[in-house]
């Protein structure tokens, strides 16, 4: 009886153990795929939001076709992007995303660089209400970049971890999922127009 | 046999030395109301204005408004400050998201709207920004911060309203969400109650305790993993199990109950279906969530980086 229970107690305790550790990587690789969308969503807002941009300072800035041509070319290599969940662990693919994007990126820091030196243009209520959507769309994708970043970072602690690499090769997660870089800052790319100290 | 249950334990704790993340933060105030004047740049009779505007329209809309002025952004840009301090606060219901943070850094001279998920449409980044530069940043040169503050909540309080009201979630999520969580509990306390008087009738008749804190790291670990953390449940289960077993079989207070087992189990030989013992089983209840003052603390929502910041 007694050998009996503690045999039967060690073994659901090893069943619940396994079942819960394989919920937990199902339950991680889903937060993954929401942080992921979450970002997506947001870079989906720039790639919209960049022909009114466009257009607005055109209007006043037809001279400056280089840096039109700068932004169009980053927002046409952004929308070839094929993004599909690969993408997170797939190196190549993600550091191609994340070029394109920085790319985009740069290209409309240089936009409103240009922009600050129409004095017509910053006076402009469209175009203020442009540059408003812009700052906050950055900082949407810093956001969910980070968010994103906090996820994977729980994830690949996890899948490296000791219990989480055996399960890992066992049941074929990820090995680990792909972290943003910090450095390239999409947070910092609408603030040009900002001097520091005052 | 003690050496297995040993070792096994071993095992479970080397597999669970996980590695914790440390994330730099700066110091955030306390969430001690819908104002925190950290920098003190508000009047009493202003604050006290606020307060009572924010607390009346969290009444009739569950929208929760927050001012807060701090001394310092301790050298994290405004928008990391009002993103965390959000997050830390929990401004907004958990479900709805529907807060908005007003941060004011007078000594950076910086000030950041911060929208919460649920309210990005009712109060756009482009709202968000004509409220700073027409109404906040205007009063903040003439360092009548209380005048700014003021009126910047009206337009907030104008800018969200009718997005959220009061009535019809919280019916739903109290009366018949909490018909539902009684009728549940007791269900399942019942299932317990029967579970947990079948197995002290065993206990009680083995002299050790193993058994007990083997069945009883089963049953926390189910807890722990309810709980998300198998360990802790596994731990604690397998202890109380262990000095509840050693109790019922050993301490004298528990003979009655060890006789009366003895008998039932004899009579369950003849005839299948036990019946409950006289144990009465536990239940217990945990609440959550900020407490201090009269302030219930704020409902747990997150924002995604919405809104507008501004300085002067």
């Amino acid at each position: 009886m007694k050998s009996w229970l503690i045999g039967g107690g060690i073994l659901v305790v090893i069943v619940m153990w396994l079942v819960g550790t394989y919920n937990s990587f199902v339950g991680l690789n889903e937060d993954v795929s929401t942080a992921w969308a979450q970002v997506e969503n947001q870079y989906q807002r720039r790639y919209d939001l960049v022909p009114n941009l466009v257009a607005t300072v055109q209007g006043v800035a037809k001279q400056e076709q280089a840096v039109f041509v700068g932004v169009a070319d980053a927002r046409a290599k952004v929308g070839q992007l094929t993004v599909t969940p690969e993408v997170l662990s797939n190196p190549e693919l993600f550091q191609k995303f994340q070029a394109a994007q920085g790319e985009l990126s740069s290209a409309l820091t240089r936009l409103m660089a240009v922009a600050e030196n129409y004095p017509v243009l910053k006076s402009n209520e469209n175009f203020m209400a442009l540059q408003t959507s812009l700052e906050g769309t950055e900082n949407r994708i810093a956001t969910e970049r980070m968010r994103y970043n906090d996820v994977v970072r729980t994830y690949n602690v996890k899948a490296k971890g000791i219990p989480g690499v055996f399960f890992v090769s066992l049941f074929g997660f990820d090995k680990e999922r792909l972290l943003f870089e910090a450095a390239e800052g999409a947070n910092t790319a609408p603030k040009v127009e900002f001097n520091i100290g005052s | 046999m003690r050496r297995i249950v040993y070792a096994f334990a071993f095992i479970i704790f080397l597999s669970f030395a996980w590695l914790s993340s440390v994330n730099a933060a700066p110091t955030y105030p306390a969430p001690t109301g819908f104002v925190v004047d950290q920098a003190n740049v508000i009047d009493d009779t202003t604050e006290a204005r606020i307060t009572a505007r924010l607390s009346a329209y969290e009444a009739t809309s569950t929208s929760e408004i927050a001012v807060a002025t701090v001394s310092s952004l301790e050298s994290y840009t405004i928008e990391e400050y009002a993103l965390g301090l959000f997050e830390y606060w929990g401004i907004g219901k958990a479900k709805q998201d529907n807060g908005v943070l007003l941060l004011i850094a007078p000594n950076e001279r910086e000030v950041r709207i911060e929208v919460g998920y649920g309210l990005e449409g009712a109060l756009t980044d482009i709202e968000s920004s004509q409220i700073i530069d027409d109404i906040l940043i205007p009063a903040f040169k003439e360092n009548n911060y209380s005048k700014g503050i003021d009126e910047a909540t009206i337009a907030i309080v104008g800018a969200t309203e009718g997005e959220y009201s009061a009535a019809a979630p919280t019916y739903g999520n109290d009366t018949v969400g909490g018909i539902m969580a009684t009728i549940i509990l007791l269900v399942v306390g019942f299932i317990i109650w029967v579970i947990f008087s079948q197995l002290f009738m065993v206990f009680s008749q083995t002299k050790s305790y193993v058994a007990g804190g083997v069945v009883g790291a089963g049953i926390g670990s189910l807890f722990g993993l309810l709980i998300g953390s198998l360990f802790i449940g596994l731990v604690l289960g397998g202890v109380f199990g262990a000095v509840l077993d050693w109790a019922v079989s050993r301490l004298p207070g528990f003979k009655k109950f060890r006789e009366k087992a003895a008998e039932a189990q004899k009579n369950s030989k003849n005839r299948p279906g036990g019946s409950g013992g006289p144990w009465t089983g536990f239940g217990g209840s945990s609440g959550g969530g900020h407490s201090g003052g009269s302030f219930g603390g704020f409902g747990g929502g997150s924002s995604g980086g919405g809104g507008s910041s501004g300085r002067w």
